[in-house]
């Protein structure tokens, strides 16, 4: 749920001079927060990241709590040029980067929380509660990070008890309603050891209304418990551990008809997760030279279940049940000589997904999408369903595993520094499917002058399995050279060349339309479909070059970070038509896009009461070359990525008194579009932007707060897809109100 | 090359390096490099001087080993009849000279009077081989071309006809009510020979006659009317009902069904669909699925 509220300094990078709001003035910035030795950036990149030679966003602790970040998808628009839609369930998390995106399979942009790698993009929507920290990396960052980073990385981390010791307590509520609750505590046991636990509970009573039959859709019941352990042994070697467990259950869909404009669909639909994640971190520091070994396992057992067609009508139905295990190493080695430091690492993933996912077939799919479609090809011998209703099966088992070494070296020569890094990838898919179908039909001879009669009899009975594998090798190279400006305050240009890589794989979402076009072959009609050539499709690879600066003056009151990026992306993976037939869809990497842009973040706080930020990106991302096997669309404008996004905020902090020290008055406005919807480019959602605000009494211990989103209401649309030729939109939430508390006992 | 055919390459390295090593002379320096071209299922079609009709002589086999090197082939025919009453004879032919044909596609033999090993009495006047051998995959089918046909003692004219043969090339479709044209390089047509019948059935598969036409698995087209004559054949039905998957499609009803086919060369094909779409195809009539 996108959360807006004014923050302090949130939006952009800041630096160990940059003014926080009132409650936070005598606090230390939250840049020296960021030198966390557990933290996976600090492992892998320089200690001041707000110099680092790559576009970042940093949302600080302050700015997560002003902004009520509980999410990946609460960090939409404020960082420039990154845009999560807000649609469907918790597994669609459909991120975009500069142009680059993806709503199918492997994601484009990384996420690690408390340095677990999130392999899987379908786990990355869910609420965090105590999440000190958000980096948002724009760009490739697959030299450092790897598979399925091409457009960037998200790290988020929580609240550490070696930092913090306390008790926090949040309770929401507002208009849908929704409920939210988190419960925290951390603690240091000794001054070598420390836990911290906490809970997260939130319930929202869905915003639409399904026609049919009354009830509420996009609703969901959630929760999460975290505990966290750091442990330092010895004053060179430092141990955390965070095990998390989650499970959410939302209800329906909110898509409505594009003609009608109506949420009426007639069949379940329901998204149920569970998940668990443990992530061990060991650091051993000695003198120039630190050695890291970061591991992970985590469990998602998750369960879609769809009307496919969203209608109220009996077309068909779709479960995708999955259970998937991922266990990640990553070893790092770091070290300077003088002026040179060097990095090593070697990381390596097995990942093994179980899913069954049967489409049934229903009374008005099988007439229209089947009997109607052969029998206008036939209507001499027409055919009958012999049920109204059956499944097609869909099994499939599915190991990864792969194994990257990566290295980076970085040289300064006075104010220049020059960093080369690269990064061998290898990585090994395999999939067993098996495809099944028992039913059957009967085909009439209607040439007579009477009745139809029998003709024959026709079983469908497909039992069909296989096995899939590919490989795929790639080379990761990265070169930046910054130079750092003659000023007082940290400042610098930059400039930066890096290879993205999105991993190959397997799409077995079309082994229904395998299975369909195998039924329609019986009959006479359908391409035949190669399973591999259908299902199949190669890495994504694109080139990325940027020119940015970090500029930081007015004795650190403004900081502007700014950034121009062109972007060549290769063998991008579409959706098309197979080769000279114009019927049925098949994945395949036929795209070429390219996409340039720029971006602003500007953070100004021109006395310690006042802050603004604001950031904008400009994004223009077109297929160089695209033909779907029927249509050209080569200069068409890449869907569902926004040409513009924008976020812009002003804060002020009244204090009052020793009882109320304070009362912040937020007030900010987010945008995002135009965004083209398909690949013909004609249908879009307009430019449209949405006014919110917040005012907060702070007592020190209580602070409660009253907020508003959407105040003006704006109408627009976050989604649009196509099913079985009908076009459906989600809508955005409307207007709404609600209240924050928030109670801290600080140890 | 078949595994029987590197076998063979194998040998003749290990025998030519054994020569080698015992002081051998200096032309057993070149490795072997052999070419074997075998028989698809076939039958010969044979015409004699003084009848007006051929006859059909089931299951000959014909092997050819081309020597890369030399240019010289070895053919053998196996279980040959010039004559209704002859017995079945083989014929071997050493030496036979061979070049390159159709920009290095295929290996040619056209000789003339060439007398078999073995026989003085038979002359083979005329001695036409044409070998396509690279690998070529129609339609997922792995398939090769070999056309044999020769003249024996100026009375007997042998062809080879595959009892199968896939046909891939350009199907041109005019629309005769739009006059729109449609070209299509993917459809394939399998033509399955019967000589005990004189019919033949053709299966068209990746039909499609319009951008807009529904995809369509194999049409079979049964029982076409069939004519051999000396190195080729034709295929003519005036109207007929194809059939999709068991089921017959009136709806794609087939008038003026016709094929004019020569094995060392092209293939002509035409008909007209549904009364509307008229078809022309100019396919290759010389492969065959690889055993």
């Amino acid at each position: 749920m996108k959360r807006f509220r004014m923050g302090v300094a949130g939006l952009v990078v800041t630096t160990s001079a940059w003014a926080t709001v009132a409650d936070d003035l005598t606090a230390e910035p939250d840049t020296t927060k960021w030198l966390d030795e557990v933290s996976v950036t600090a492992i892998k990149q320089s200690s001041d990241i707000s110099l680092l030679p790559t576009a970042l966003t940093v949302i600080g602790e302050s700015q997560v709590e002003r902004f009520n970040v509980l999410a990946v998808k609460n960090v939409s628009e404020i960082a420039p040029n990154f845009y999560i839609p807000d649609y469907g369930s918790r597994m669609t998390s459909s991120i975009y980067v500069r142009g680059i995106g993806a709503r199918i399979d492997q994601p484009v942009v990384g996420l690690n929380i408390d340095n677990v790698p999130f392999l899987n993009k379908d786990n990355y929507d869910f609420d965090l509660g105590d999440i000190e920290r958000v980096e948002i990396m724009r760009g490739p960052q697959s030299t450092l990070y790897g598979r399925n980073t091409m457009g960037g990385q998200i790290n988020i981390y929580t609240i550490s008890p070696m930092k913090y010791q306390g008790s926090r307590v949040m309770a929401e509520t507002g208009k849908g309603p929704v409920m939210r609750m988190s419960i925290a505590h951390y603690e240091k046991l000794s001054d070598r050891l420390a836990m911290g636990i906490s809970g997260y509970f939130n319930y929202c009573g869905g915003y639409f209304t399904n026609l049919y039959d009354g009830r509420k859709v996009g609703t969901e019941k959630s929760g999460s418990l975290r505990w966290r352990t750091e442990w330092r042994p010895r004053a060179d070697l430092s141990i955390g551990n965070v095990a998390a467990f989650a499970l959410s259950h939302q209800g329906g869909y909110p898509y409505e008809y594009a003609v009608s404009g109506e949420i009426n669909y007639n069949d379940t639909c329901f998204y149920r997760r569970n998940g668990f994640s443990d992530g061990l971190t060991v650091r051993w520091i000695s003198g120039d030279v630190s050695v890291s070994s970061v591991s992970s396992v985590q469990y998602l057992n998750d369960n879609m279940t769809l009307d496919q067609d969203f209608l109220p009508l009996d077309y068909f139905t779709l479960t995708q049940k999955r259970h998937e295990w991922n266990v990640t190493h990553d070893m790092v080695a770091r070290g300077s000589v003088g002026n040179y430091d060097w990095l090593g690492g070697v990381f390596g993933f097995y990942k093994h997904t179980s899913m069954w996912a049967p489409v049934t077939f229903k009374d008005v799919g099988i007439r229209r999408l089947i009997e109607e479609r052969r029998n206008e090809v036939n209507p001499f011998y027409p055919i009958t369903w012999d049920e109204r209703s059956f499944v097609l099966g869909s099994d499939f088992s599915c190991p990864v595993y792969g194994l990257a070494l990566y290295h980076q070296s970085s040289l300064d020569f006075g104010r220049f520094n020059l960093a080369m890094g690269l990064r061998l990838d290898y990585e090994h898919a395999s999939l067993r499917y098996r495809s099944h179908c028992n039913t059957g039909y009967t085909i009439w001879d209607a040439t007579g002058e009477g009745d139809p009669t029998v003709f024959r009899k026709e079983p469908v009975d497909i039992d069909d399995t296989g096995r899939l594998s590919k490989s795929f090798l790639q080379l990761l190279p990265k070169l930046t050279v910054s130079y750092r400006l003659p000023v007082e305050s940290a400042s610098d240009v930059y400039m930066s060349v890096a290879k993205g890589y999105k991993s190959g794989g397997f799409n077995t979402q079309m082994f229904s339309d395998v299975l369909q076009q195998r039924i329609m072959g019986m009959m006479g009609v359908g391409a035949q479909y190669d399973v591999d050539d259908v299902v199949s499709y190669k890495p994504e690879k694109s080139w990325n070059y940027e020119l940015g600066a970090h500029m930081t003056c007015a004795d650190g009151r403004v900081r502007t970070d700014m950034a121009l990026f062109y972007i060549d992306c290769r063998d991008q993976q579409l959706t098309m038509f197979p080769d000279g037939t114009t019927t049925g869809r098949i994945t395949s990497n036929a795209g070429k896009t390219r996409s340039y842009g720029a971006e602003v973040q500007i953070g100004y706080s021109p006395v310690d009461r006042w802050s603004f930020n604001f950031s904008y990106g400009y994004t223009n991302a077109r297929f160089r070359e695209f033909f779907n096997g029927k249509t050209d669309y080569s200069g068409k404008r890449v869907p569902y990525a926004p040409q513009n996004t924008l976020f812009a905020d002003a804060t002020y902090v009244q204090p009052i008194n020793r009882s109320l020290r304070s009362i912040t008055f937020n007030l900010g406005v987010r945008g995002v579009g135009s965004i083209y919807w398909n690949e013909e480019n004609d249908f879009k959602q307009p430019f449209y932007a949405q006014l919110g605000g917040e005012m907060t009494f702070d007592f020190g211990w209580l602070s409660v707060g009253v907020w508003g989103e959407n105040i003006t209401n704006t109408k627009f649309h976050t989604f649009w897809f196509q099913s079985i030729g009908n076009a459906f939109v989600q809508r955005g939430k409307p207007a709404r109100m609600g209240a924050t508390v928030r109670l801290t006992f600080d140890s | 090359m078949t595994n029987m055919r590197k076998f063979e390459f194998i040998c003749c390295c290990f025998a030519a390096l054994t020569m080698v090593s015992c002081g051998g002379d200096e032309n057993d320096d070149d490795p072997v490099d052999l070419t074997v071209a075998s028989s698809p299922k076939a039958f010969n079609y044979v015409t004699t001087v003084g009848n007006a009709a051929g006859f059909v002589s089931d299951a000959p086999r014909y092997e050819v080993v081309f020597d890369n090197n030399s240019k010289k082939a070895v053919v053998t025919m196996e279980n040959i009849k010039l004559s209704e009453s002859d017995e079945p004879k083989s014929y071997r032919f050493i030496d036979v000279p061979w070049t390159q044909g159709d920009g290095g596609k295929a290996k040619v033999i056209d000789v003339k009077s060439i007398v078999p090993d073995g026989y003085s009495n038979v002359v083979f006047d005329e001695l036409d081989i044409i070998y396509y051998g690279e690998e070529k995959m129609i339609d997922n089918v792995d398939c090769r071309g070999l056309a044999v046909e020769y003249e024996v003692n100026g009375t007997a004219n042998v062809t080879m006809v595959p009892y199968r043969m896939v046909c891939g090339g350009t199907t041109e479709t005019l629309n005769t009510m739009t006059s729109k044209k449609f070209v299509s390089t993917k459809t394939v047509y399998t033509i399955d020979l019967d000589p005990s019948t004189m019919t033949a059935d053709v299966t068209v598969s990746n039909a499609s006659f319009d951008a807009a036409m529904p995809a369509l698995r194999d049409m079979l087209f049964e029982d076409v009317n069939l004519v051999l004559s000396d190195g080729g054949f034709e295929l003519h039905s005036p109207q007929f009902i194809p059939s999709i998957a068991g089921t017959p499609y009136p709806s794609y009803a087939i008038s003026n069904f016709y094929v004019d086919a020569e094995f060392d060369s092209d293939m002509e094909l035409r008909f007209r669909c549904m009364k509307v779409f008229s078809v022309e195809a100019d396919l290759s009539s010389i492969y065959s699925p690889v055993n």
